[in-house]
């Protein structure tokens, strides 16, 4: 597990070569309306999102409910196709691939959702469940059971529970078994959409552990999806918070929670309850308002309706995604935490967006 | 007399499968202007308790026994358990108030929100339909939706998740209750509303002394708000104080389990997160005994019969705990790694001496 540069940064030699590229990739859905269903409007799911993972490395992704994390994630994935942009794995386009050729890509990359309950067919037993990924990889039917029993032992099931049906585990159980059926396929990278949200906190606490460990034992990497700040913070290598369609700010873990650059990621931050009597009950200033439509979104910075440093040029120009030193990069006309230093190492990142705009902060141009 | 004052109440469900002891010897008093903390995992038994308290889990398969007494304004009692379907309806969201953890299910879809408001408030009071209109405009404005008049008239599809919250705790408010019952009210909420949300339930106990039972698996909700708290397991409180005290010295091992396994942005990131072992048990067969002892590495001989819920610090009569623990040798066990958590597994018979 290895924290590294964000991608973009530098044509990066052949050895340490991404695993996947993210590249201004867009995601619109239409809005259609009317009886002869014309497009009216596009929501903007994810809007010229560029970010690199590499092996091994466990990607957060944060924001509020519409943000487009999880569309940028199903994207990864390709179970929607972008409108704008491009996905490699690899190396290789996977941008317009069709369903047949993508099939090798499919058992490179598996998913596990929220919520086990839905996402395990209610009627196949879990060593079936399990199976199918087997299959996927052209493992011969005869060599399958033991497979699969091994899968259920490497994430702390009992093997006897292969004939079980999923309504038969607890939500915990299940989960496990969401991810056994992930591994099936040896995948290289497995995309985590809310995998604890749906547990207990006792249970959440296993799980993420288990997730630690098949990363050490067989070296994954994870795109890690969630609400919870303080989860992602424990999984994560580096994280990536995104604001109506757009990543306002990308970090190693812990840079972003000792140093949070952007307003946005503070307020985000400030809104975490903490679970310590002492410390609790500070002032609390929550950000007010909600986040503006996607289908309409404001020009210049998405955020400035609700920011409390928005100034004029926040509302016109949309702010570059800007590289300040130590792989920390932010989108905003009036960066937090940085000293002098940062902002003049900071440099534009290529990653940046191209309708914003081309200057850095504090200079002449942005104020 | 407290406001609310739950009275050895037990609660069971006849179902296929069994007896289901959903509820299982709770005793617990809210104070007017307090707010009492519940928290638990799912099955703990913590939104049976609301919904028993609000007379929604009455059915000819349910059971209770017990006391649930309300005192009201005029020093009157009445017994929630005993009164009548009648006299419940006349109480329900005019002296005790339910918010519910998604309140696009709560908000009927189909009508607009003034007017379920104002049906609300008509249904308790004797007032016309164009007052109570104004009322319900009026709390609207209260809980901080911008131009109330104008979102009155709007459906509760048209709200965000928080503004729909907003728009049931000002139902809530309608009759100016006494006690309110918010049931996980911010779960289904992004962290940003969340924090808007609790800052709007303190303003309004402190604006109308309401006593609020805030139920939720969230310990930092918790540590935000409330007052005091109670930690649910398998049907029992099994640990009870303020604030302060459950949070710097729980006494239960189920309480270190929970504090422990919580990641937190605020302190450094550990290399695994502690676990409670094992899962919570079925409610259709509870474990004879301690409930939380087939997963504690501290048990002992004596955890096969039900501790009390009682003070094990003479000095603090208000922290109840149910555990056989000795005292001193909890403060002891209780640390790992610098904090208070739950130990994998316990070094043999080490902490079986000193019994209380």
């Amino acid at each position: 597990m290895t924290a590294t540069e964000t991608g973009g940064e530098a044509p990066a030699p052949a050895a340490t070569a991404p695993l996947l590229e993210i590249d201004h990739l867009q995601v619109l859905f239409p809005v259609r309306a009317g009886m002869l269903g014309r497009t009216r409007a596009h929501v903007h799911a994810v809007d010229d999102v560029t970010i690199n993972l590499t092996e091994g490395e466990t990607l957060g992704l944060v924001g509020e409910s519409g943000c487009g994390k999880t569309t940028l994630a199903r994207t990864v994935l390709r179970l929607t196709k972008p409108t704008g942009g491009h996905l490699r794995f690899r190396g290789n386009d996977i941008t317009a691939l069709g369903q047949r050729d993508l099939r090798p890509f499919r058992a490179e990359v598996q998913m596990v959702f929220q919520d086990p309950q839905a996402s395990l067919n209610p009627r196949k037993r879990v060593g079936q469940i399990i199976s199918a990924g087997l299959a996927l990889r052209g493992m011969p039917e005869k060599d399958r059971p033991a497979r699969v029993r091994e899968l259920l032992a490497q994430v702390g099931l009992s093997p006897e529970h292969v004939n079980r049906f999923p309504h038969e585990f607890s939500g915990g159980q299940r989960q496990r078994v969401g991810v056994a059926r992930a591994l099936a396929a040896e995948p290289r990278l497995i995309v985590l959409d809310e995998p604890v949200s749906a547990l207990d906190v006792s249970i959440q606490a296993q799980v993420v552990n288990l997730l630690d460990d098949l990363q050490d034992r067989l070296g994954l990497s994870y795109i890690f999806v969630a609400h919870d700040l303080s989860v992602v913070r424990h999984v994560s290598d580096r994280i990536a918070v995104m604001y109506l369609g757009k990543i306002v700010e990308v970090s190693p873990a812990e840079a972003l929670y000792s140093r949070p650059i952007h307003p946005y990621t503070e307020a985000l931050l400030d809104s975490v309850p903490i679970p310590d009597a002492e410390r609790a009950r500070r002032a609390r200033k929550p950000v007010q308002g909600d986040p503006p439509s996607a289908t309409a979104p404001p020009p210049g910075c998405r955020f400035a309706g609700r920011c409390p440093h928005a100034t004029d040029v926040c509302r016109r120009v949309e702010p570059p995604l800007v590289a300040y030193p130590g792989g920390h990069l932010a989108a905003c006309h009036h960066p937090r935490n940085v000293s002098a230093e940062d902002l003049a190492a900071a440099v534009i990142s290529p990653s940046s967006p191209a309708s914003s705009g081309d200057s850095l902060p504090g200079s002449e141009a942005a104020l | 007399m407290a406001l609310l004052d739950i009275d050895h109440l037990r609660v069971s469900f006849r179902t296929e499968g069994g007896t289901v002891q959903a509820v299982d010897d709770v005793s617990f008093s809210l104070e007017p202007g307090e707010i009492l903390g519940i928290v638990g995992e799912s099955g703990s038994g913590k939104s049976v308790t609301a919904m028993t308290i609000m007379g929604l889990t009455r059915s000819p398969n349910a059971s209770f026994a017990g006391r649930i007494t309300l005192t009201g304004p005029d020093g009157a009692t009445t017994d929630l358990l005993a009164a009548s379907n009648h006299q419940l309806e006349s109480i329900r969201g005019a002296r005790v108030a339910m918010i519910f953890q998604d309140p696009m299910t709560a908000l009927n879809p189909v009508h607009r929100v003034g007017d379920q408001i104002a049906e609300q408030i008509r249904a308790h009071e004797p007032v016309g339909k164009r007052a109570a209109t104004a009322r319900a405009v009026d709390l609207l404005r209260r809980v901080g939706i911008p131009r109330p008049d104008e979102r009155a008239r709007s459906f509760p599809h048209e709200f965000s998740g928080g503004m729909r919250q907003r728009v049931m705790i000002a139902m809530t408010l309608s009759c100016s209750p006494q006690v309110l019952i918010a049931d996980e009210p911010t779960t289904a909420l992004d962290v940003t509303i969340q924090a808007q949300i609790l800052a709007e339930i303190e303003d309004l106990r402190a604006e109308t002394g309401v006593g609020v039972l805030l139920i939720t698996h969230d310990l930092g909700v918790i540590a935000e708000v409330a007052d005091r708290v109670a930690v649910m397991y398998a049907g029992r409180v099994v640990e009870q104080g303020d604030l302060r005290t459950m949070f710097t010295d729980p006494l239960h091992p189920y309480t270190w389990g929970l504090l422990g396994s919580v990641p937190r942005i605020d302190k450094d990131r550990p290399g695994r997160l502690p676990t409670i072992p094992g899962a919570p048990p079925s409610l259709q067969n509870t474990p004879k005994g301690c409930h939380f002892a087939p997963r504690c590495p501290h048990r002992f001989e004596r955890c096969g019969e039900v501790p009390p819920l009682e003070a094990a610090d003479a000095t603090a009569p208000g922290h109840l705990d149910r555990c056989w623990l000795a005292l001193d040798t909890k403060r002891k066990v209780r640390i790992v790694n610098g904090t208070i958590g739950l130990p994998a597994a316990s070094p043999a018979g080490a902490d079986t001496a000193g019994v209380r």
